[in-house]
């Protein structure tokens, strides 16, 4: 006996992938012979139902405006709060105030909210046609509350029915927490559901005890909660491929379809292996999974093949939060030999070689999130991010080289952290114009599992369970702090006053960029330099000396004055220190190096990307 | 080599492997002189489509005016001026016109995808299933003497589906390959 399941994924899934969790879930039920799941695609149910409602005038760019930008006002929870609690003003007032002292716009999640009851009522009735007995909500981030109002919906209407909540909201005490603060969620699975899923429905269908499933949130007969233990992480090896025809077929026949572009998401390891040696101070995306786990390179190879041919989509999303480094030789040289002109995004460590890079993008990878938080070299060793603020910029020169968009985002409000230490690297960003810059400054928010979370010793001891809650849940502070994810603490590091001299650095960096180029090349054995970078004189600059050619490739690599005397005396190179630092005087005075605690790194490029605004 | 064509013009632009030239500037010492043939305007359309290809900024001046209405190659690597009133303004249109990305194809296995958002049609995205390698075949090619019997017999049907343009003899998928993603690489 199989057990009629469906699985949905609600606002603010993006428009332009499948939902990764549902695509596994129904491929291990599938795999165990317990259910066929149908997936049900709300979210682009919802962009559709806007679209219809409003005439167009909201339509996928504003969903997906929502859904990038408003995490962390948690503007898509608010947009359904007010039908999660019956009363269309829920979190109005708060929201209102929350938006003037943060300058937050809430136009867009305003209209929205207007449509909202009544999309939840066609979301229910639309899955209560499907017949389902069990229904489950994939909820990360900001589905928590479009997820419980439909929920409740379903309850009301089929008290029968039950409902399983998982994903990254369910991880640890939070799903504990949702389960416990929501009586209509009769099911919780924590941690990853490869196993439990099926377990779930297998004990369902035959009646058995529910003690079994791992890390499962289950009620006795008495109403009182019984939370399983957390499963260990999943082999690699187990992790299946995921099924996503169900959502291939759907959004072909979209009206969003002319909208977007389909792409794939494929995971290729879970957790984090710079983690599992020094876990990111302020970082808790892997929660209670920090383990790091890859699949096989020909698992890796043979899983792309299966679904680009199936799914005809040469778009790829890996959603890896961090690259396995050996995939750089084994994965990656054998996809760009697949010779498929393929787009991918994969985030990797910021200490890559120049050659990495190179193989990145001849796989077809062209963008990287390389976890660039700062320049700052105090600060990076603060966060613990075990890279040099050289590293970090030979990596944004080196992608600039190879056309890769190199996505980052500076952070800053660290324990310890000095305004001074900021000086010389705010005196210097001025000739990085050419290089990408990152997309904004941020004051770091305390997230659980991070160990600023972990350990009060770390710098924040108060926390209060973050702001923008108030406006979407109606929960006491204790009942709530179990259940979120994001915290407010007093601030550190930076002073408002400071950060505001950061961001207006960043901004003429931002506003320079497409227009600025830093470009070296060799022509016997010369090597020119052409300045075109916004904010400097247009400049040619030319190396002839033999050793001064030496010096300044091997700063290319980034070196100390010691260590760049040695090289060139290993080089057959003798040169004076007073000559090699009166050179160096002259680059720096030029903006063409950057120096960082007695490291100077050259800062052209070899080619300049195409840029489009 | 493809740049060979343009031997008797630009010399700037001659022999050279064109993926080598990726993202790098190359200076046509020479005006590409359009508007003699339909056939002879395929060939230099030909070089500006590989060019574009592979992210060569190709400098170039336009002389005379395309026999092609703009449409045709306003995806194309622009030229930077023209000989001549109406050649400059020909330019100056193209110019205007152009985003990198406009046009473009994508090789998958045993498919192709075709992403068409020039200005003054419909926006287009089809993913070719059927008959790939012989659209395959049709972009590398020149002249249609250059396809097999089989990928020549489905000449008319590519010419009515807008993906290529043809004339005695000769013909060019107008679609380039994009062989280098911009940053961001979202933006087309």
């Amino acid at each position: 006996m199989t057990v009629p399941v469906c699985l949905v994924a609600m606002p603010w899934q993006s428009l332009d992938t499948p939902s990764l969790p549902i695509g596994l879930l129904t491929a291990v039920a599938k795999r165990a012979g317990v259910a066929e799941p149908a997936a049900y695609y709300a979210n682009l149910r919802w962009a559709e139902f806007l679209m219809a409602a409003t005439g167009d005038r909201i339509g996928p760019d504003q969903y997906q405006s929502v859904a990038d930008d408003g995490i962390f006002d948690e503007l898509g929870d608010w947009v359904f709060t007010g039908v999660l609690h019956d009363d269309p003003d829920f979190g109005v007032p708060e929201l209102s105030a929350y938006a003037a002292e943060h300058g937050v716009d809430i136009a867009t999640a305003a209209t929205m909210r207007e449509h909202a009851a009544a999309f939840v009522d066609l979301v229910t009735a639309e899955v209560l046609e499907l017949r389902p007995a069990l229904v489950g909500f994939t909820s990360t981030f900001m589905q928590n509350v479009p997820s419980l109002s439909v929920a409740k919906r379903l309850k009301q209407f089929d008290p029968g029915i039950r409902i399983v909540f998982g994903g990254g909201n369910c991880d640890g005490p939070m799903g504990a927490a949702i389960h416990r603060n929501y009586r209509f969620v009769d099911f919780v699975v924590r941690g990853e559901g490869e196993d439990a899923f099926p377990a779930l429905l297998s004990a369902l269908a035959s009646g058995d005890p529910l003690d079994g499933v791992p890390g499962l949130c289950w009620r006795r007969p008495d109403g009182g909660q019984e939370c399983n233990a957390m499963p260990p992480p999943l082999p690699a090896s187990r992790i299946p491929v995921p099924d996503f025809t169900d959502w291939f077929d759907r959004v072909e026949a979209s009206p969003v379809n002319e909208h977007i572009e389909p792409k794939l998401t494929i995971e290729t390891a879970r957790g984090c292996w710079w983690g599992e040696k020094h876990h990111c101070t302020f970082c808790g995306l892997n929660g209670t999974l920090m383990k790091f786990r890859s699949k096989e390179p020909d698992a890796v190879l043979a899983e792309l093949g299966e679904l680009v041919r199936r799914h005809r989509a040469l778009d790829v999303i890996v959603v890896d939060n961090i690259i396995d480094n050996s995939f750089l030789t084994t994965v990656l040289p054998r996809i760009a030999g697949l010779g498929w002109d393929l787009r991918i995004h994969y985030e990797v460590k910021s200490n890559l070689k120049p050659e990495e890079i190179r193989a990145l993008h001849d796989a077809g990878v062209c963008h990287i999130q390389p976890g660039i938080e700062s320049l700052v070299k105090p600060v990076l060793k603060i966060m613990e991010k075990g890279v040099a603020p050289i590293r970090n910029i030979r990596t944004l020169r080196d992608g600039e080289s190879t056309g890769l968009t190199v996505s980052w985002n500076w952070l800053y409000g660290f324990p310890g952290e000095r305004a001074g230490d900021y000086a010389p690297v705010l005196r210097q960003m001025p000739r990085l114009v050419h290089l990408q810059p990152p997309s904004g400054a941020a004051r770091i928010v305390l997230e659980r599992f991070s160990p600023y979370f972990s350990d009060t010793a770390l710098g924040f001891p108060e926390r209060t369970t973050a702001k923008a809650y108030r406006h979407v849940y109606d929960l006491a502070e204790e009942d709530m702090r179990d259940m979120v994810y994001l915290f407010d603490t007093p601030p550190r590091g930076l002073t408002d006053a400071d950060a505001k001299e950061l961001n207006d650095v960043l901004d003429a960096w931002k506003a320079g960029y497409h227009d600025s180029s830093l470009i070296r090349t060799e022509e016997a054995g010369v090597i020119l330099i052409e300045d075109r970078r916004v904010g400097w004189p247009a400049a040619g600059h030319r190396i002839d000396d033999p050793a001064l050619c030496a010096a300044y490739m091997e700063l290319e690599h980034g070196r100390s004055v010691p260590a760049l005397l040695r090289h060139l005396a290993d080089s057959g190179h003798l040169m004076p220190e007073a000559e090699l630092v009166a050179w160096l005087d002259g680059l720096d005075e030029a903006g063409l190096v950057y120096g960082d605690h007695g490291q100077w790194i050259a800062l052209a490029t070899t080619s300049i990307p195409v840029k489009v605004k | 080599m493809l740049m060979q064509t343009l031997l008797d013009g630009p010399g700037a632009v001659d022999g050279t492997d064109l993926a080598e030239l990726a993202n790098s500037v190359v200076v046509a010492r020479e005006p590409l002189v359009f508007g003699r043939s339909v056939a002879a305007d395929l060939d230099l359309l030909y070089l500006l489509r590989e060019a574009t290809s592979n992210a060569v900024r190709l400098r170039w001046t336009l002389a005379g005016i395309p026999c092609l209405p703009l449409r045709s190659h306003i995806h194309l690597v622009p030229p930077s001026g023209g000989t001549g009133d109406a050649a400059a303004g020909h330019a100056r249109e193209w110019a205007a016109g152009y985003r990198y990305g406009a046009c473009y194809y994508r090789k998958g296995p045993g498919f192709v995808t075709v992403k068409d958002v020039r200005p003054g049609g419909e926006p287009v995205r089809m993913t070719i299933s059927d008959g790939a390698e012989h659209f395959l075949a049709m972009a590398r090619a020149r002249h249609e003497s250059d396809l097999a019997a089989g990928t020549a017999a489905l000449l008319d049907t590519a010419e009515q589906a807008g993906l290529l343009i043809r004339d005695s003899g000769r013909l060019l998928v107008l679609p380039y390959q994009i062989r280098h993603w911009p940053v961001p690489y979202t933006a087309i």
